[in-house]
């Protein structure tokens, strides 16, 4: 479906009811669903602490991380993590400065998804630490003894990049919402009114707020465009860094940002598909909307693959003994099921877009989509431990065994995210309801343009809204 | 019908010497606006504009430039500075540090950049946040007297500032431009958030 659709289709909508749809699951009380989603997250992260708390408490035994397999399930969760979390500001942005249409749909809840994906992604390094409490030791602060971080470590380039791309995002977000901030104020009354009074700064949508404020919001997509591609790139040059055969190669940058943007695309229609049916969002959130996004996810998904193949040629053409033994082993070694299930998840299921129906069934798309984050989660952890179980000497091989303990903190850092998200949608609009608007008004003035050469039936022009005023007095002052 | 003046924007709040600022006209369509606009030009009138989208095009036809705003070069100072300290910050931890890893130079340029990029990006969008916040005047918890919520909803509204002994003439362009609604607007000086007249 095309942009001029979604467009014109935008002109029907009345703005109030549009707000109203919007604000909806903010302003009413929580539901019996949301409530039982919470609980059931915020007991999976109680889950996770308590596996984190004993493996503080006995040490690093209690995981499976055993030489020569020193990076395994927390490093593919951070990776995994700071893949969702990439992909959120760069569709926010990036479709901000190509003015997509379908924008509007999915920014909001990408950008939420991306603070809260950072967050978790954050705490893994942290996890993988072990004395996790000594964290503070890879940030570049004065101390007595003038030691200071190894600036040309990937690992300290890590901590400049996630950290200035948490704080980017959440400015990012947060000035994104002002104007939606200051409608719950003004919506609003009591305590709520106070809150959302203060978090909209006194955003009023006046002229000299709004130029200010179109500016800032192009510069800040410029801005967090080439960074969001610079963070994926600094975490796989943890990898390409390194010696490593399987690991110490060019692609990675590329390699690595397309599958976070493909995870991360995934992981919005996980997330879109069931809040638009619970928060009855679908005249928002419409059938052309989830259509464009299953289209961005099969290109995403053609260069995936692209860069798999890419991979194992090569390794084949470089004809050096280790690397092509590493990927002998990557798909034929101990660790064979996962590659071929990510090769399958990643490759083979997500070609079923190309069918329309697929691409229009909310359970088809939402089913690919979990299978998609099986499959990326999958890649990395291929990646990471199959080269340190086969690196060069065979005599230094080893196979690692994922334990319980690391099996909880991740099923944790899922109810972690889960639960920030769902919080969020209590407190925020899902939708920016802003840009919905300046959409619509855009589609009315699109529609009259094409009803003034005859094209389409006049529009009904604006409904008749409540001016929630006075009107005009017959008598002057 | 209320009575011309009484009608106030903060009329469940206690009287205080309120001021008589000017008048505001509520209009449901764009169009509306940029004939209050024109009329309130060809007056030589100033004007207030409160809209609930933020959208260039209607800008563009209010004559206001957007590109025209100090946001861009607060950016480029931010990401000036964002450069100069993350190479301070690099150099000079290395060489307070000097630890030789890999062969490589105490001041090796190529990874620096790295940190070099991030806060240039950094510092230039922190600083672009507080140009935009400076430019726009916020945070400002008190609103403008002549704010009303649907503004912020389905409405525009304009507000002309003046006296009493030009009120009428703002009235007259007002309703000229087909107003849904106009209002004289005094201010009260609660100096707190104001709470609406009206439920949205």
């Amino acid at each position: 479906m095309s942009d001029i659709t979604i467009e014109l289709a935008q002109g029907d909508l009345d703005l109030r009811r549009t707000s109203e749809e919007i604000l909806r699951p903010v302003e009413t009380g929580p539901t019996f669903r949301h409530i039982a989603g919470l609980v059931i997250s915020g007991l999976v992260t109680l889950l996770g602490a308590v596996c984190w708390a004993r493996q503080m408490y006995i040490g690093m035994g209690v995981s499976g991380l055993m030489w020569p397999v020193m990076w395994a399930v927390y490093i593919t969760n951070f990776v995994f993590w700071i893949g969702i979390a990439h992909s959120g500001t760069l569709i926010s942005a990036i479709l901000y400065l190509f003015r997509a249409k379908f924008r509007p749909a999915f920014s909001r809840t990408s950008e939420a998804m991306t603070i809260f994906a950072v967050l978790t992604a954050g705490l893994f390094p942290i996890i993988h630490l072990g004395r996790s409490w000594r964290f503070y030791w890879i940030l570049p602060y004065p101390n007595m003894r003038h030691i200071w971080p190894n600036m040309r470590s990937p690992l300290v380039l890590d901590v400049f990049a996630v950290s200035t791309y948490l704080t980017v995002s959440l400015v990012f977000w947060y000035l994104g919402m002002l104007p939606d901030l200051a409608e719950l104020r003004d919506r609003s009354s009591g305590w709520k009114r106070t809150l959302y009074g203060v978090l909209s700064l006194g955003w009023m949508g006046s002229l000299r707020q709004m130029s200010p404020y179109l500016k800032l919001y192009i510069l800040l997509a410029g801005l967090a465009t080439p960074l969001v591609l610079s963070v994926h790139t600094t975490v796989s040059w943890d990898f390409a860094l390194s010696l490593l055969p399987g690991w110490h190669e060019e692609i990675f940058p590329p390699y690595f940002v397309a599958g976070a943007i493909f995870d991360g695309l995934a992981m919005v229609l996980t997330l879109i598909i069931p809040l638009r049916s619970w928060f009855r969002l679908q005249a928002h959130v419409t059938m052309d909307h989830l259509d464009a996004l299953c289209r961005l996810i099969l290109l995403t998904s053609s260069i995936v693959t692209f860069s798999y193949a890419t991979e194992y040629f090569m390794a084949w053409y470089s004809a050096d003994t280790y690397e092509r033994s590493a990927y002998w082993m990557r798909a034929f070694g101990h660790y064979w099921k996962p590659f071929w299930m990510t090769i399958a998840f990643n490759c083979v299921l997500p070609l079923l877009f190309f069918w329309r129906g697929i691409r229009r069934s909310l359970a088809g798309m939402f089913i690919i989509s979990i299978f998609i984050h099986i499959g990326m989660w999958l890649e990395r952890f291929v990646l990471i431990v199959t080269t340190l179980a086969y690196s060069f000497d065979p005599a230094s091989w080893g196979v690692y065994h994922v334990q319980w303990i690391e099996v909880g903190i991740t099923a944790g850092s899922f109810g972690w995210f889960m639960l920030q998200f769902l919080t969020f949608l209590k407190v925020a609009p899902a939708l920016p309801l802003a840009e919905v608007r300046r959409d619509i008004l855009e589609a009315r003035r699109s529609r009259k343009a094409l009803a003034a050469h005859g094209l389409l039936p006049p529009s009904p022009g604006p409904p008749p809204g409540p001016s929630g005023g006075t009107p005009v007095a017959a008598s002057g002052p | 019908m209320p009575q011309w003046p009484a009608t106030l924007i903060h009329d469940d709040q206690p009287a205080v010497a309120p001021v008589f600022r000017g008048v505001l006209g509520s209009f449901a369509d764009e169009e509306q606006l940029l004939a209050a606009h024109s009329l309130a030009n060809e007056a030589r009138l100033g004007f207030e504009v409160f809209m609930p989208v933020a959208d260039e095009e209607l800008l563009r036809h209010l004559r206001f430039r957007t590109e025209k705003n100090g946001v861009r070069f607060w950016t480029l100072f931010g990401a000036i500075g964002g450069f100069v300290s993350a190479m301070a910050l690099t150099v000079w931890t290395q060489h307070n540090w000097p630890m030789v890893v890999g062969g490589k130079p105490i001041v090796s340029w190529p990874p620096f950049i790295q940190p070099m990029f991030e806060w240039v990006v950094l510092f230039a969008s922190l600083f672009c946040a507080g140009g935009f916040l400076l430019l726009s005047g916020l945070p400002n918890l008190h609103l403008h007297p002549a704010y009303r919520p649907e503004f912020g909803v389905d409405h525009f509204g304009m507000f002309i500032p003046c006296g009493l002994s030009e009120a009428g003439m703002a009235r007259t362009i007002l309703a000229q431009a087909q107003a849904e609604a106009i209002f004289p607007i005094y201010d009260h000086g609660l100096g707190r958030l104001a709470e609406p007249t009206q439920a949205p």
